[in-house]
């Protein structure tokens, strides 16, 4: 200390001391804060560009203990560890989500929205027949589903299953399910369906039509709703149609 | 990924690419949350939240990102603030900072001159004859009558022993001294009285 330092710093020590700092000269104060670390940390004239920072961190104790927190952190910017950090919750990205959704339950929510809409674009009523358009890309969104019970009884391997929910006014479910076969490169398709306003066990009579190239097979429900094609090759499952032949005003 | 792709892939509204952005994304800024918070007890938590919240700005601020390349940094800015505005909550205020020295709440007394001070010299006396520590009074008088920057008082006093002492450490005990200093009606009102004559 001597005695030529300059009237300005007392004189901004003076008015520091008076002039109590207001919230709006804290937010500005915290919007310039990371830019006035990024200066000191690369040492550049801080107090000088962001004076009015160093001014108000001097007389304002909540926001200095702020900048300590940052410029300590920022001194050790290259050791941050990125290993540790919990599961975010991303429901943020789907307008209209309420409750949390981690990025796995996320993906498989578009996944499922994804398949919606391809089955949806799939489907398409002509005259008194609901038309199912199988194709690649819609088959590569079918998730692998777990092992269910076959025809009522036996066990089997499925490796597809479509669900199609409400495809029109008269089919209420389709359930399009692939079996592995005994035959190679062959399958067995199952098809279950509910028809609104019919009953579970009065499901039986609704043709089933599958189209395979310039193949055509035809196959009935029974009273469950159910119709099975056997030894259908899977190589034409990619370009296969489906008519369910049941009309909308009966 | 680099800031680029991570920047694009945060915009690209329902894929899964969204997704692995995000993800990739709060997975920095919980590291730089809680870089800040890590001397908390309750800094997992703390910063968790600030991740979330950081995350749903980012979101929100996407198209004001002016340059992608710099994307994490521009997050990692956004995340940063978050903190700070967190750690300003009522609730948070309770674990602050540790001190940096005495912090008592008391008053200085400053004691009324014989003569007529000027500015200078009243100042300097209420920091010189008050309760602050030999550090504090160091600190203050050098930034304001000595005019040293916070780096050279913080190389002094790390020298004087009592480990390592930041530039950041300077800054919080001035700030908290000259609180103090504030919280004397006696100084205050000389210092009133000198400036308005």
């Amino acid at each position: 200390m001597d005695g030529g330092q300059p009237a300005g710093r007392i004189q901004q020590l003076a008015r520091m001391l008076l002039d109590a700092p207001d919230a709006a000269a804290c937010e500005r104060c915290l919007d310039a804060l990371d830019d006035y670390v990024a200066a000191q940390l690369a040492g550049d004239d801080y107090g000088e560009r962001f004076s009015e920072v160093a001014v108000h961190l001097d007389s304002c104790v909540a926001c200095a203990e702020g900048y300590a927190l940052l410029y300590e952190a920022r001194l050790g910017d290259a050791a941050l560890d990125e290993t540790h950090a919990p599961a975010p919750d991303l429901s943020f990205l789907e307008p209209g989500v309420a409750e949390p959704l981690a990025p796995d339950a996320l993906r498989a929510r578009r996944a499922r929205a994804r398949q919606a809409d391809a089955i949806a674009a799939a489907s398409v009523r002509v005259g008194n027949r609901l038309r199912l358009t199988l194709s690649a890309a819609l088959l590569a969104l079918l998730p692998p589903p777990a092992p269910t019970p076959a025809l009522r009884g036996a066990a089997a391997t499925p490796f597809f299953e479509l669900a199609a929910n409400e495809p029109d006014a008269a089919v209420e479910r389709l359930v399009l399910t692939a079996y592995l076969a005994d035959t190679p490169n062959t399958c067995l398709l199952r098809v279950q369906l509910a028809l609104r306003g019919r009953a579970l066990l009065d499901l039986g009579g609704v043709a089933i039509v599958l189209l395979l190239g310039d193949e055509r097979r035809t196959a009935t429900t029974d009273a469950w709703g159910e119709a099975v094609f056997a030894d259908v090759p899977r190589a034409a499952l990619a370009t296969a149609v489906l008519e369910v032949l049941v009309d909308p005003t009966t | 990924m680099d800031n680029q792709a991570l920047y694009e892939a945060c915009r690209q509204h329902g894929s899964d690419a969204q997704i692995d952005g995000f993800e990739a994304l709060s997975r920095h800024l919980y590291a730089v949350a809680y870089a800040m918070l890590r001397q908390r007890p309750d800094a997992d938590l703390l910063a968790a939240d600030c991740m979330q919240l950081a995350l749903i700005k980012v979101h929100r601020s996407l198209d004001q990102c002016q340059n992608p390349a710099a994307f994490r940094a521009w997050a990692a800015q956004i995340a940063r603030r978050t903190v700070l505005d967190q750690l300003r909550r009522p609730t948070s205020r309770e674990t602050a900072l540790p001190d940096e020295g005495q912090l008592l709440p008391q008053q200085l007394v400053v004691q009324p001159p014989e003569q007529p001070l000027d500015v200078r010299a009243l100042l300097l006396d209420a920091i010189t004859s008050g309760p602050l520590s030999e550090r504090s009074q160091r600190v203050v008088i050098g930034r304001f009558f000595d005019e040293q920057s916070d780096e050279l008082l913080a190389r002094r006093e790390s020298a004087l022993g009592d480990g390592r002492v930041l530039p950041s450490h300077i800054q919080v005990t001035r700030a908290k001294n000259l609180a103090k200093l504030r919280g004397d009606a006696t100084l205050m009102a000389r210092l009133h009285e000198l400036l308005t004559v």
